[in-house]
């Protein structure tokens, strides 16, 4: 246990002293709600009360903020290895499972920090946030955290290189946060879409997530809808956190 | 050869087999067995005594750095098992992994932290903590002669100064035995000398140490030398026993042509097989071959003509039919 928090250390130790890592994970977001959602919004209308489209867009721009936070904070598992610093790790006495919830822990908890930042524009939106509603925030993105990194740190042991990652990440990370409901409600497009878009795990993730966004915590408890999201949610990051810890098993 | 050794057994390695990649071959080939691509390792046996120092000499690609990922417990074997004063090691005996320090071939450094830090990093995790932690921290600094630079990043550390923090990484626990995979590559000579120098130190303090090498010079320090070649450890004995066993003194000629040249025509007048070593020719004596003689058919093309003793390339040659070493390696 003492094993994974050392790691957690580093990692945030790490993350400091790359500021530009800091800076692109914030930037690239923040852009993207502001170009998308000043442009969309004269266009699109996404429901009858007339909601912006930058508030449709704001939580999900918060999942992916979490998304390339957790990249970035995964990929440097290939570098670790790749510059000899995780056999040192390996080596030691420590269990290989402190290892995968050293990088895991460190990687949420730097998403959360950069998901704080974020949530500095919150006023700009329209949205409310109640003290009680941004704690339950903060614990369903820690879980979407794990579920992210959980997937990242998959990817990345089993990556030879960071070339690698990045063509999974083209292909699979990007393209499940697209298809979640991030961007564009599921109703009315096309069916072949809304079936994707109810596969993929990261969907419920973003259901979850935007119903925290407006219902009161104790309210919560009382919707199926969210229910259901928190299971499916929760079940992809016990999944992908499992699927990290028998990938960990393989050789160097 | 200098020390007294406890003649207990500190290391032991029994019938260590591995082959990469076996685990997918297996279901594609009807045996393994009969398999030798992606071999590394084969039936491997050496035992290692307590505050021994030995040496695997081998070529690359020979399994040394294999066999070292083994008993770090990086990698698992295929067969065989490691014995650490009779108890065997696997990947989760972390009471045997925290007496064990490891220096790898290549860094295993975090560049974005600074040297005490490093150091630190790696001592938390063998359990060395709060003042023991820092008290052995600055012992090893100290030692090192890093402790003006522990606050600087290891990203702008020289290859030397990196290695040397690679060292105290390795030593922070206090480890009972050390293992270092090739630690002089890279090195320039004068830090190379000065790391040998701390290792002699740490030798002196009682630690077993066992590293790879295909430096000559760097086994002949060993109190002994584990010879392999092709996966195979073929024999493990002192120096100079390996050296006295396989006999024959050598000629030792330094000629005023070209050393390729002259070699050529030697071997050619007296049909033997003779080694180029930097400026030198080594051609094995015999009956027919003597310093007279030699003297006589080349006198004026010779520079300086000496007898010598077998070195441990001459050795690797014996055992494999090949030199280690193309290139001239500098002495200590």
């Amino acid at each position: 246990m003492i094993a994974t928090w050392i790691l957690v250390y580093r990692e945030i130790i790490r993350f400091i002293r790359q500021p530009m890592r800091l800076v692109s994970s914030l930037a690239q977001p923040l852009f993207f709600w502001i170009f998308l959602g000043t442009g969309f919004s004269e266009i699109f209308v996404i429901d009858e009360a007339g909601m912006d489209y930058r508030e449709f867009a704001y939580p999900g721009i918060i999942l992916m903020l979490m998304l390339f936070s957790s990249i970035f904070s995964t990929i440097t598992l290939i570098e670790d290895r790749n510059m000899g610093f995780l056999q040192g790790v390996i080596v030691a006495p420590v269990s290989r499972a402190s290892i995968v919830w050293g990088k895991l822990i460190g990687g949420t908890l730097i998403a959360l920090f950069q998901v704080l930042i974020f949530l500095l524009f919150i006023p700009t939106t329209g949205i409310n946030l109640s003290v009680w509603s941004f704690i339950v925030l903060l614990c369903f993105c820690s879980l979407i955290g794990f579920g992210f990194t959980g997937m990242g740190f998959y990817v990345a042991w089993r990556s030879e290189t960071v070339a690698s990652y990045h063509a999974i990440m083209s292909v699979v990370f990007i393209p499940m946060w697209l298809l979640s409901g991030a961007l564009f409600p599921s109703n009315g497009v096309a069916d072949w879409l809304v079936w994707l878009m109810s596969v993929n795990p990261v969907t419920y993730a973003m259901k979850g997530l935007r119903t925290v966004f407006y219902t009161q915590p104790i309210d919560l408890l009382g919707d199926v809808s969210f229910m259901f999201s928190l299971l499916i949610t929760v079940g992809w990051a016990l999944f992908t956190v499992s699927m990290s810890m028998r990938s960990i098993h393989r050789n160097l | 050869m200098g020390n007294t050794l406890n003649t207990e057994i500190h290391l032991r390695v029994v019938e260590l087999s591995h082959q990469y990649g076996s685990k997918r071959r297996k279901s594609k080939e009807k045996s393994v067995e009969h398999s030798t691509r992606g071999r590394a390792l084969y039936g491997v046996n050496f035992d290692v005594k307590f505050g021994e120092f030995v040496g695997i000499l081998g070529p690359n690609g020979c399994g040394k750095s294999t066999l070292l990922k083994i008993l770090n417990s990086t990698i698992k074997p295929n067969k065989g098992k490691i014995l650490f004063a009779d108890e065997e090691l696997t990947q989760f005996n972390s009471e045997l992994k925290r007496q064990v320090g490891v220096v790898f071939q290549d860094p295993a450094l975090d560049p974005k932290l600074t040297i005490s830090q490093n150091i630190a990093f790696s001592g938390q995790l063998y359990g060395v903590r709060g003042s023991r932690l820092e008290k052995r921290t600055e012992y090893l600094l100290n030692q090192l002669n890093l402790l003006s630079r522990k606050d600087d990043l290891v990203e702008v550390l020289s290859g030397g100064i990196a290695r040397k923090v690679e060292l105290a990484k390795a030593l922070i626990s206090d480890p009972k035995i050390l293992l270092m995979d090739e630690p002089s590559v890279g090195l320039d000579p004068i830090s190379r000398q000065e790391f040998w120098k701390i290792i002699e130190d740490v030798r002196q303090e009682g630690t077993t140490i066992l590293f790879t090498t295909h430096l000559l010079d760097e086994a002949e320090q060993c109190d002994r030398v584990a010879i392999m070649f092709e996966g195979k450890l073929l024999t493990c004995a002192p120096p100079i026993e390996l050296k006295k066993n396989i006999g024959k003194q050598v000629l030792n000629v330094v000629g005023t042509d070209d050393p390729k040249l002259f070699l050529r025509d030697i071997e050619d007048h007296l049909k033997v097989k003779g080694r180029i070593v930097g400026q030198s020719i080594h051609i094995p004596l015999s009956d027919a071959i003597s310093i007279d003689s030699f003297s006589e058919q080349f006198g004026q093309r010779i520079t300086s003509l000496s007898t010598a003793h077998p070195s441990l390339d001459d050795v690797f040659f014996t055992y494999t039919g090949r030199r280690l070493n193309a290139e001239p390696v500098e002495i200590l």
